[in-house]
């Protein structure tokens, strides 16, 4: 049952499947963990083994042009010279230590062991909301080496056995007030530029832009992390590029019905490994986006319900 | 090439102009949030707005319309999600308010939005690759304009220069000039002498200064009814500085829509707090400062640096004053010339 006055030790939350590295260790090193392990964020210790930051999959994704199979072949860099300069700027970043390349101060929050589950799982949503990018919660021992992280993924296992909360319906989100800070849709059609996406992403607190027709019908979302990966100076005419050409098409999207229960969106976290679930409506055939929710949205609703409680 | 000869033309003394080096320009009908990507992606804060002979060229050739600066688009738009205080939230009216704001002006072209419009009628300073002078480059760089019947000045950073047939071949900013001054191989004694014998900064006797209390409002007042374009910012008793904010950052926060909310906000929230990267001591020599300026290993450009001195007890920073890129020039100017006229202040 879940104890969210437990303490993150007692209820289990902690784990420690997660990805570590050194200060010193490569820009490479990093960028193998977010391709290959698909790491949202890395945490960074000094040489003494000290908590010296969380470093998240956008930091470096920025920092690095796209991958050659993420860009349509049209825009793909043809001529010789500028594919050579790409190569050699590549290389040389990818040698670099972390700590010259990306400034890691000591990110907070980061929390100890004997934290209250609830306190902890609000400190993770505020801090997320305040950064845009960090999903983890580091827990420190008291030499400040770190003893493992929650995670929303892990603190949704501990959740899930919360029957009265994971069976209240998807729609009680679209019933909260706007001040809780939850993202809406926010929509752009399939002819629109990935220059708008990545302006809207910078402008307003939103991770996702849902892509419908002119009906409002859902045709697919574009993330903050394509937007990200595809941003960079050397494949600035990428800019144009129509979010039909980049987006997540609808058949590849987890969606939710606003009748179905918070339990499909906490199975598709945990069972199917997906970072966001879309709540529709549908009509006669149609998905007409209501919210895009992800697990951080299901901890601060979480937050939420403890409070009113 | 050493930049001493005043009269020598600009393609002599800035080569790189006729190598075809490539320059970030839009045209009229491009849109907002191109621009701003074209700012971001770029690290540049200048992009000139070209309207071209032939629209379907990508040769910029044809009428410079005006240059787009990082201050001309930060007062059309609100601030970065990520700048907003948490401390300070935003009521839900105003968060949709900006929702449709930012829909609707990221895709307007840049000469529907009447700021830009405006500025598209003002004529532009530029410089001609083969009869403009060195002179010209540290004039137009120098000195803030004020256009006629204009209660503002425009200050100049990036100066585009035409070639042939309307042809703009590249851009002369405060930046490349500062790198030509910082020749070792030549006036090494202007060079290796501090700021302080050189008497290149602005005494802090002389200089607006705000507290980190003082608001937001009140900074941008000051900028608007002066001609410089950064305040230092100190701890309420004024003993130490610790911060400094620019055009830039205090217009960011001051759009409409946010205008009640952060008005009274003090600076504290905004203020760039002071760091290697842009603070110097008046003992620095010149050449250090102005590879503070210009670093090597990153694309910061700022325009002005705290002049401080750490404080060994407290390792705070009393405040000595501030040093901006035309206080290098005008220094350079009187070094290589003692006694003759400069731009800012012809005899």
């Amino acid at each position: 049952m879940e104890n969210s006055d437990g303490s993150i030790e007692d209820t289990k939350v902690i784990t420690n499947d997660f990805c570590i590295l050194k200060d010193t260790d490569t820009v490479a090193e990093a960028l193998a963990l977010v391709t290959v392990q698909n790491a949202s964020e890395i945490v960074i210790v000094d040489e003494d083994k000290k908590f010296a930051g969380i470093l998240t999959d956008l930091s470096i994704l920025r920092s690095l042009p796209p991958p050659a199979l993420d860009v349509p072949v049209k825009f793909r860099i043809k001529t010789h010279k500028f594919r050579k300069q790409l190569n050699e700027e590549l290389v040389n970043s990818l040698k670099k230590p972390i700590i010259e390349v990306f400034k890691l101060e000591k990110i907070k929050p980061y929390t100890s062991k004997n934290q209250r589950l609830i306190y902890a799982i609000d400190k993770l949503v505020e801090s997320y909301k305040s950064t845009s990018a960090i999903r983890v919660l580091p827990i420190i021992n008291e030499e400040e080496t770190v003893y493992g992280v929650a995670s929303p993924e892990s603190i949704l296992s501990h959740i899930k056995s919360n029957q009265k909360f994971c069976q209240l319906k998807a729609e009680r989100f679209l019933a909260l007030p706007e001040a809780s800070g939850m993202e809406q849709p926010y929509t752009l059609l399939p002819s629109d530029t990935l220059a708008q996406s990545r302006f809207a992403m910078k402008y307003l607190p939103i991770e996702h832009i849902t892509i419908c027709d002119r009906d409002g019908n859902l045709l697919g979302i574009v993330d903050k992390k394509q937007v990200t990966t595809l941003t960079h100076p050397m494949y600035f005419s990428l800019m144009g590029i129509s979010l039909s050409e980049i987006m997540k098409p609808i058949t590849k999207l987890c969606l939710v019905e606003k009748s179905q229960t918070l339990q499909e969106c906490i199975n598709a976290y945990l069972n199917l490994g997906v970072k966001e679930v879309v709540i529709v409506e549908q009509l006669l055939g149609k998905s007409y986006p209501k919210m895009v929710v992800t697990p951080i949205d299901i901890l601060q609703f979480r937050v939420q319900v403890y409070r009113q409680n | 090439m050493p930049i001493d000869n005043m009269e020598a033309r600009i393609d002599q003394e800035f080569p790189a102009l006729q190598q075809n080096r490539p320059l970030w320009w839009l045209q009229p009908t491009d849109t907002v949030d191109y621009l701003d990507a074209m700012m971001d992606e770029f690290k540049i804060r200048h992009v000139p707005i070209i309207e071209p002979i032939d629209p379907k060229s990508d040769e910029p050739r044809g009428e410079l319309k005006t240059v787009i600066s990082k201050t001309d688009l930060v007062k059309i738009l609100t601030p970065p999600n990520e700048l907003y205080p948490p401390e300070f939230p935003l009521t839900p009216q105003q968060k949709l308010q900006l929702r449709k704001f930012n829909q609707e002006i990221s895709a307007k072209c840049l000469n529907e939005i009447e700021d830009f419009a405006k500025l598209m009628t003002i004529p532009v300073k530029t410089l001609s690759l083969k009869n403009s002078k060195v002179k010209d480059v540290f004039k137009d760089l120098m000195n803030p304009v004020k256009p006629e019947g204009e209660n503002f000045t425009r200050r100049y950073r990036t100066l585009c220069v035409y070639g042939d047939n309307k042809l703009i071949v590249g851009t002369i900013s405060y930046t490349d000039v500062l790198r030509k001054i910082n020749d070792p191989t030549s006036h090494t004694q202007f060079l290796r002498e501090t700021i302080g014998q050189n008497s290149l900064f602005k005494k802090r006797e002389d200089l607006t200064v705000l507290t980190e209390d003082d608001n937001l409002l009140r900074a941008r007042r000051i900028l608007k009814e002066n001609s410089f374009t950064h305040i230092p910012i100190t701890t309420a008793d004024g003993r130490f500085v610790t911060g400094i904010v620019d055009d830039v950052i205090v217009n960011t926060f001051l759009h409409d829509i946010t205008l009640t909310q952060y008005s009274k906000l003090p600076l504290k929230y905004i203020m760039l707090p002071v760091n290697e990267r842009n603070s110097v001591s008046p003992g620095d020599r010149t050449s250090e400062v102005i590879e503070t300026f210009v670093p090597d290993n990153s694309k910061d450009r700022p325009t002005a640096l705290v002049v401080c001195t750490k404080d060994s007890d407290s390792g705070k920073f009393t405040f000595d004053g501030i040093i901006s890129y035309t206080d290098i020039f005008r220094g350079f100017l009187m070094f290589i010339n003692p006694g003759s006229p400069t731009p800012e202040n012809p005899k």
